[in-house]
């Protein structure tokens, strides 16, 4: 056969293929059912109106922020399955023995989501979970996708998720309590001066121990709790050498506990003329309250107690 | 022994080739209808095809026709593609360590999409940037592999393509290294993608990677002779009247098209575009006529079947399939390294 026969039957097929290819989707693609009204609306970070007819009997929550904050409502027995950042609340809480755990988000498909039947699935609103979101929508899932970056944006989540799991008087009340808490840290740190700020140095368990610069959650906590990050002149998180925790001399060091470092490596490695070495003033911090979560309250509050004792009992 | 006989020969060689395509063919679309009605929601298999037929629950219906049937079919053009390239390298380098990535353009998709990935890019849409800027970054690879590697006239010597492929492939690599480090907290989205899967298949990926992968596999097919005698050696192919450099080109491009197409909807999936050609090699012989047909069969008949397995075997959690062919594929590869060692020859 002639190389211009075979040319022209693959074209053919090239064509056929496309037309079939389009003929099924136009012939069996679902439509998705949205704009139902709903007894509950709310808008997530997408802007987009979540509607449904009632209070979620089947989550399905894919982050550790939202697990914590269902659990906190008080509504984990609604919860059917998490993803696995959220496996550690799971297993730390009695009668979550029936949570389903999915493993990496990034790793799901809509049918395995599909099989659990969910009337909520509860997400965050990163780009790479777009197609992901889109699909469980298109499969009529009803789905929220939130972002909560700081101490307001938090909070504002704990609202807004509240009310779609209805649980709205509960997540208002839990709100006011927390904004009670965190003004209570505020109005004996808000005019605290510079010089009378310690200077602190934070340290993550990531990548074998990042430090935090301006910006980030866990900047703003400190300087909330009446601390001065020694790194606020960065952005966003690093591995500051050791030569420059030296030298800007920090008065107080926190560390997330999970560090493999502990606090006489730290002390080691740094030396005495390092005035948090030297006063022994190095703090582990339980990392979950380091993350955009109802515990960053804590968090707050712990800060606060070592940065100034005399304020804090 | 006579012209006769030798055309008898012939002709018995190509019927075995066709039988044996036309089994394979036959094999695929059996393993497509069970792995359809194969996964996480129990659908039993007569209900499967009474669903095929046109009946079947709603719920049912969208999840075999809007869910699993794209999930398969982008497994048959991913594991196709990947295996087709890889036989296409195997035989450009004379090389049986050859792979589609030897060439640095996974590499190259892998930081283009990390790149989408970390920067948020949404000028298209969410959902086409991270493919879009896979493959394009494919074939900046491409172009930045054969500008270093080109002489002065233009011709690409493959020792040169190889090394060029390998640094440039190292290079972006490293890129991505380097964007995992400040990707903050998009940073599983960048490790998970490497990983490779087809968990999001949707209509739209399928629409437009099968032109140009039926495009690519159909070039690659055209030159199989060609491709055959370039394995024998250059000399020997310029010898027949072949234009060497040239037919390089284009199969090097047409390789790379398809790996490009793959990676951008799939990820770096490994092994499939190793081990494929070979087993194939193996089962129907060298010759290219039928080893490249038989590797687009083989290899998606594998990627259907693996993916098949990474949705049920943790269900309802998933496994990245890249996971699956690695561990099925890295022990195979060190048997082919000592098989060589034997010098069995290939």
């Amino acid at each position: 056969m002639s190389k211009k026969a075979i040319a022209a039957m693959l074209v053919v097929a090239v064509l056929v293929v496309a037309s079939a290819a389009v003929a099924m989707i136009y012939l069996n693609k679902d439509n998705a059912s949205d704009g139902t009204t709903g007894t509950i609306s709310v808008l997530d970070d997408r802007g987009k109106a979540v509607n449904l007819t009632g209070a979620p009997e089947r989550i399905v929550s894919l982050g550790s922020a939202f697990t914590e904050i269902i659990f906190d409502l008080d509504a984990k027995d609604k919860v059917v399955a998490a993803d696995k950042s959220s496996m550690w609340l799971v297993e730390n809480t009695t009668g979550t023995e029936n949570i389903t755990n999915l493993q990496g988000v990034s790793t799901l498909s809509v049918e395995s989501i599909l099989a659990l039947d969910p009337d909520l699935v509860v997400i965050w609103n990163f780009g790479m979970y777009s197609t992901f979101i889109t699909n469980m929508e298109s499969s009529g899932i009803p789905v929220a996708a939130f972002y909560p970056k700081n101490v307001t944006t938090i909070l504002e989540t704990i609202d807004k998720l509240g009310e779609l799991i209805g649980e709205k008087t509960k997540a208002q009340a839990m709100v006011s309590d927390m904004n009670a808490r965190i003004d209570a840290v505020l109005e004996k740190t808000a005019n605290i001066s510079e010089s009378e700020r310690p200077k602190v140095y934070l340290e993550l368990a990531s990548y074998g121990g990042t430090t935090v610069g301006n910006g980030t959650m866990s900047n703003d906590l400190i300087e909330m709790a009446g601390g001065v990050n020694i790194f606020n002149n960065g952005t966003k998180n690093w591995v500051a050498s050791t030569e420059s925790i030296v030298e800007k001399n920090p008065d107080i060091i926190v560390i997330e506990d999970a560090s493999t470092k502990s606090n006489d490596d730290l002390k080691a490695n740094l030396g005495s003329t390092v005035a948090a070495v030297s006063g022994d003033k190095i703090y582990r911090i339980d990392g979950t309250t380091l993350t955009t979560s109802p515990s960053v309250v804590e968090a707050l509050e712990n800060m606060a107690k070592w940065f100034h004792p005399t304020l804090f009992q | 022994m006579a012209a006769e006989d030798i055309a008898e020969l012939q002709r018995a060689k190509y019927k075995r080739w066709s039988l044996i395509i036309v089994f394979m063919v036959l094999a695929l679309f059996a393993a497509i209808i069970i792995c359809l009605s194969i996964g996480v929601v129990s659908i039993p298999f007569d209900q499967v095809i009474s669903i095929l037929m046109g009946g079947g629950s709603d719920r049912d219906r969208h999840i075999i026709f809007n869910l699993r049937l794209p999930r398969v079919l982008l497994g048959v053009i991913v594991g196709a593609s990947l295996a087709v390239a890889g036989a296409t390298m195997q035989g450009l380098f004379r090389n049986p360590m050859a792979s589609p990535s030897v060439i640095g353009i996974s590499a190259g998709a892998a930081f283009g999409a990390s790149l989408a990935l970390v920067l948020g890019v949404s000028w298209v849409s969410g959902a086409f940037a991270i493919p879009a800027m896979a493959f394009l970054f494919a074939f900046i690879t491409l172009f930045l592999v054969y500008a270093v590697s080109r002489d002065r006239r233009g011709y690409v010597p493959v020792e040169t393509l190889l090394l060029a492929g390998i640094a440039i492939g190292a290079l972006f690599n490293a890129l991505v290294s380097a964007l995992q480090y400040f990707a903050g907290d998009k940073l599983s989205g960048v490790v998970f993608w490497l990983m490779g899967g087809l968990n999001n298949a949707t209509w739209d990926q399928i629409l437009i990677s099968i032109p140009a992968v039926i495009l690519g596999c159909a070039v690659i097919m055209m030159l199989s002779r060609d491709l055959n005698a370039i394995m024998v050696g250059e000399e020997q192919a310029g010898n027949l009247g072949i234009n060497v450099n040239q037919i390089r080109m284009v199969l090097l491009l047409a390789a790379s098209l398809v790996t490009a197409i793959a990676v951008s909807v799939a990820g770096t999936i490994g092994f499939v575009g190793l081990i494929i050609p070979h087993v194939l090699r193996i089962l129907v012989g060298p010759d290219h006529r039928v080893l490249l047909p038989a590797s687009i069969i083989g290899g998606a008949l594998f990627m259907v079947a693996t993916d098949t397995l990474a949705r049920t075997i943790i269900a309802p959690a998933e496994l990245p399939v890249g996971i699956i062919t690695s561990l099925l594929g890295a022990p195979f590869f060190i048997y082919l390294l000592m098989s060589r060692k034997k010098s069995m020859g290939w």
